[in-house]
């Protein structure tokens, strides 16, 4: 183990690895602070133009961009009351309030710090944890994978909100039947491609992943433009910014269980930074002493529990990702399609079989939050200007680069029509309110459900049975029912209770 | 919303049903095996349809969720705002546009006239800063797929 920890080490602390990292975070940074900007835009630019690149230098540039574009929604959330990534949708309910009574940089200091501390905490736990789980997941037969897929769907449709479970589970079924085009290798027959040569290979991922993020969300974008959202003034002073670092490790218990709960939420499938900041802060309200001062602006917890716990679902994503090759969330799904790319296929045998790539990804995960930390310090007025850059002269030059990258990676046209074929798609499903994670995780988990399925029947000899009688199956396969039935029965029996009279 | 879930789920059944019909026509792998050409595919475009049912049914006998209450009308000046499409036609254009023109060209032109059409007032200063996006984003492109990564252009 420590063999392959120093060969990651070695790979990462190279002049020009440190220096793409440094550019990563830096980029990562200036796109998540961008209202309407996502960490998963963000990194879905980045993968297609490290195609061309050695993978030990693309992977710690991505997962620059990745910690980058995560904490950089910070600072919009702050300043603008706008989250620049959802991930920041909680720090907005105080951060603003906060830098509003003239307290910006006090209010950024908790948040940079905290985020800090979630996310190291977080890369512990990823270090810990992920060779453990994959060990144990090299245990794993068909059965157990597919159940995996099974899991991850319906945790997807269970964190829906309200009235969309069933729709999230449409947009699961749309995707893996767009999964199902192309050739199948099994029979040697052609599925789904209507007499067209071109859909023969199926659709690569990448431009149907960058095509259902980019285009709808630049689409909605254009309505931002003119508009000007009043950003709080900030005198920022350096001094100031550092003293708040005291200020947060007082608050241990807040800052530990905003961690563990981010940590908790990531490694669930499907679900990530977006959800977490949510619970985190309603968890330090129900936890706190003063629950009244929550969204006035005056506690600290209540800008470091959003914050912390958004960076520790970055770690706590990333295990499922490595481990079993389910994404935590959706911007672990560009992460997983930049292995891909580089011929990688994230699960157990990654540990055994590139575990100097997988220690790459864990420095690398360490030293993005020390330029994170670092940038922060001292390009806080960059990342303020980034806010106020006009949207006309952003979503130009990004759907060139989704352009060229889509492109970039086949050298062939196709790849390009797909990325708007699926970028109409996205913007459809946009508008008829369905959640696009679920058809990218369908696109993606399809193939392997459909392998793993076939596997698991061959083996049986054509029965089912081992899918409930095999104990790691069969749990996952409970876990996935309940998580089913409980929220709706749960729900219905709270709300009866707070209709009868007291 | 009701209006436009029932739009999405009669595209979303008509699709699936298609598809379903589609599957059906392929061949089994050989009658001795255990597995099936057509067990997954069906499995998925079943379940996805029967899916497609409940959500219709559910849109058709129960009320939407509160958050809802957007009407149909909304929807659809939301989804057609003229800069939005606006957008989306130049975006078509650019992408039929590079193989007639050659991709800078056809690159600097999308990028220059998408920054000009979509400014709110267009002043003399406007144009030259969409005329130094387009060149420094070409140059960007130029510089790292071409010299640095050695990358193809479409």
């Amino acid at each position: 183990m420590y063999d392959l920890m120093l060969q990651g080490a070695a790979h990462v602390f190279q002049p020009w690895t440190l220096f793409a990292i440094f550019c990563g975070v830096t980029g990562g940074l200036v796109i998540g602070s961008i209202p309407g900007l996502t960490s998963t835009m963000a990194i879905a630019l980045m993968v297609p133009l490290t195609y061309a690149m050695e993978i030990e230098f693309a992977i710690p540039l991505l997962m620059g961009v990745y910690c980058g574009a995560i904490s950089g929604g910070l600072v919009g959330a702050i300043l603008l009351n706008i989250p620049g990534t959802p991930a920041s949708a909680g720090t907005c309910l105080d951060g603003y309030p906060m830098a509003a009574k003239g307290q910006a940089t006090r209010a950024l200091g908790l948040a940079v710090y905290s985020s800090m501390i979630g996310g190291v905490l977080s890369g512990l736990a990823l270090v810990l944890i992920a060779p453990t789980l994959a060990k144990v997941a090299l245990s794993f037969g068909p059965w157990e994978y597919f159940a995996l897929v099974v899991f991850t769907f319906t945790c997807i449709s269970a964190m829906s909100s309200k009235g969309r479970a069933v729709k999230a589970f449409m947009a699961a079924f749309i995707g893996l039947a767009l999964a199902l085009v192309g050739l199948d290798e099994a029979s040697g027959q052609t599925r789904l491609t209507f007499g067209f040569t071109a859909f023969e290979s199926g659709f690569y991922e990448l431009p149907a992943l960058i095509g259902l993020y980019a285009i709808p969300q630049l689409l909605a974008d254009t309505d931002d433009i003119g508009r000007s959202a009043t950003m709080i003034k900030i005198n920022y002073k350096l001094r100031e910014f550092m003293g708040t670092f005291r200020e947060v490790m007082s608050r241990k218990r807040d800052l530990g269980r905003s961690t563990f709960l981010g940590i908790v939420i990531g490694i669930l499938p499907g679900v990530g930074p977006g959800l977490s900041n949510i619970v985190a802060y309603s968890q330090a309200k129900r936890a706190s002493s003063q629950p009244e001062k929550f969204g006035t602006g005056e506690l600290p917890e209540s800008v470091m529990s959003p914050e912390a716990a958004n960076n520790a679902s970055m770690g706590g994503a990333l295990i499922p990702m490595l481990t079993l090759g389910i994404p935590g969330d959706a911007s672990t799904l560009m992460m997983l399609g930049a292995f891909m790319l580089h011929g990688i296929d994230p699960g157990p045998l990654l540990f055994r079989d590139h575990g100097d790539i997988v220690w790459v990804v864990f420095i690398a995960f360490f030293v993005a939050f020390a330029f994170c930390t670092l940038v922060y310090h001292f390009f806080i007025p960059l990342t303020v200007k980034a806010i106020s850059v006009p949207r006309q002269y952003v979503i130009p030059v990004l759907l060139i680069l989704c352009t060229v990258g889509c492109y970039a990676l086949n050298n062939r046209m196709f790849d390009v029509y797909c990325f708007l074929g699926f970028g109409l798609l996205g913007y459809f499903l946009h508008i008829a309110r369905v959640p696009v994670l679920p058809v990218i995780l369908g696109l993606i988990l399809g193939p392997m459900a459909e392998e793993q399925l076939s596997l698991a029947l061959a083996f049986g000899q054509g029965s089912v049975l081992p899918f409930v009688t095999r104990p790691i199956s069969g749990t996952i396969l409970l876990i996935s029912i309940l998580s089913l039935v409980l929220p709706p029965i749960l729900g219905r029996r709270r709300r009866r209770k707070a209709v009868e009279p007291a | 919303m009701r209006t436009i879930d029932l739009i999405f789920s009669g595209v979303y059944l008509t699709v699936l049903l298609i598809a379903f019909t589609q599957i059906g026509d392929l061949r089994e792998i050989s009658a001795a095996s255990f597995t099936s050409a057509k067990l997954f595919p069906q499995l998925v475009l079943g379940l996805g349809l029967v899916m497609g049912v409940i959500e219709t049914l559910r849109t058709l006998f129960l009320p939407s969720p509160a958050d809802e209450g957007i009407g149909f009308r909304q929807t659809l000046a939301m989804t057609f705002r003229p800069r939005r499409m606006l957008l989306l036609a130049l975006f078509v254009i650019y992408l039929a546009a590079i193989k007639p023109l050659g991709f800078l060209i056809a690159t600097g032109i999308f990028c220059f006239a998408t920054i000009a059409l979509l400014t709110p007032r267009v002043t003399p200063v406007s144009l030259v800063i969409a005329a130094l996006v387009s060149v420094c984003t070409l140059a960007l492109i130029y510089q790292l797929l071409v010299v640095y990564l050695q990358a193809f252009l479409p």
